[in-house]
């Protein structure tokens, strides 16, 4: 749902993975006679590197790079959560729709509903547009099918009350939740 | 199955697991490495003493460690090419959740695996008449498996429990209801 770049992510661990192998085996071949003669026939790996003086800064200014890259890539994982659920302007009117009444009406429609125990929403941007996650969590045990029909209930009562259809995402999750609630036998 | 283009990504990126904890792990544990490789490296231009071992000190450690650090360099070396390969793995597999795509008029819609399972169990619970417990139900992808174990002297028709459970999964997705199998165990047991 968020923004992250996930093929970006692949292609980093991909490239984080592939160094440390090779790290590994290099330190490996000084110590592990078996590695050290596996690898002997493809590369040779230079008994002894002198460390120059003036490398040591451009070591420092490429390690200072690497951690300001790294910073910046945590720091901007998981974007794209919005508290508004729809947005529609007419001329010099602009009317919002906070998440909070998605949640209401979610809440509210299914409430009391036997094989539901609870449920989440939240709203992101993608690609330019708004989308609601709804994550409705089924009980231990529970129908998926009386579940989603009450879900559809909901989003029928949702789309009326916002005047229009915004994309969705329902996901019927058997949560932490759920696995602690009790297991009902219907007779 | 979702409707609009934002809806097929969304549902998208919910089956498929996000890497960013990895990563940012990852990136968590390279940060580290830099800033001791770093501040060795500013140490030593500057002519200050070591924090744990100068470069050099390093290096030649790493390419042909004198006795002292034949362990350290042997763990060093697991460890690292240990971790290489998981991130590698991390990196190409699909990194599916146990959670199935299922077509809605409304919405995109998906289902824990588990869920469909408790479903398709609850059905045959209620077609072979037995109590609680009696059945069990896997599901994986859209294949269900159901094993029903019947109560002593009281015969369980298998087509009428695939039937039931077939019936129940195609009310989420046709797609589920085409893979059902039921299985009756031939030794009842009392409830």
């Amino acid at each position: 749902m968020t923004r992250s770049n996930r093929t970006l992510n692949r292609i980093i661990l991909f490239v984080l993975g592939l160094v440390a192998i090779v790290a590994g085996l290099v330190v490996g071949a000084g110590v592990l006679p078996a590695v050290r003669d596996a690898l002997t026939s493809t590369v040779t790996l230079p008994r002894r590197v002198q460390v120059s003086s003036e490398s040591l800064w451009i070591v420092a200014v490429v390690c200072a790079v690497v951690i300001v890259l790294a910073l910046l890539w945590i720091a901007t994982r998981g974007r794209g959560g919005t508290s508004i659920a729809a947005r529609e302007t007419n001329g010099d009117d602009q009317v919002t729709v906070n998440v909070a009444l998605v949640r209401d009406v979610v809440d509210h429609e299914l409430a009391g509903v036997r094989d539901v125990v609870g449920n989440r929403v939240d709203t992101y941007r993608v690609r330019g547009s708004r989308a609601a996650r709804i994550r409705v969590a089924v009980r231990r045990g529970g129908d998926a099918v009386a579940a989603l029909e009450a879900v559809d209930r909901a989003l029928e009562q949702l789309d009326h009350t916002l005047g229009r259809e915004i994309p969705v995402l329902v996901h019927l999750t058997g949560g932490t939740r759920s696995a602690l609630t009790k297991q009902v036998r219907v007779a | 199955m979702a409707n609009s283009a934002v809806e097929r990504r969304i549902s998208r990126r919910t089956v498929h697991r996000s890497r960013s904890t990895a990563v940012s792990v990852a990136l968590g544990v390279l940060i580290l490495v830099a800033a001791w490789i770093g501040t060795e490296s500013v140490l030593k231009a500057v002519g200050s003493g070591p924090l744990l071992a100068d470069p050099q000190t390093v290096v030649d450690a790493a390419l042909r460690p004198d006795a002292a650090f034949v362990t350290i360099a042997e763990v060093v070396a697991v460890v690292l090419v240990v971790l290489g390969i998981v991130l590698v793995v991390l990196a190409l597999k699909p990194g599916r959740q146990h959670r199935a795509v299922v077509t809605h008029d409304r919405g995109a819609v998906l289902i824990d695996t588990r869920i469909v399972a408790s479903t398709a169990q609850n059905a045959a619970n209620t077609a072979a008449n037995v109590p609680d417990g009696h059945t069990t139900a896997v599901s994986r992808g859209r294949r269900t498996d159901v094993r029903v174990v019947p109560v002593s002297g009281m015969p369980v028709d298998q087509a009428r429990v695939e039937d039931a459970v077939r019936d129940r999964l195609s009310q989420l997705d046709e797609r589920f209801g085409k893979h059902v199998r039921v299985h009756v165990e031939e030794n009842g047991t009392l409830s």
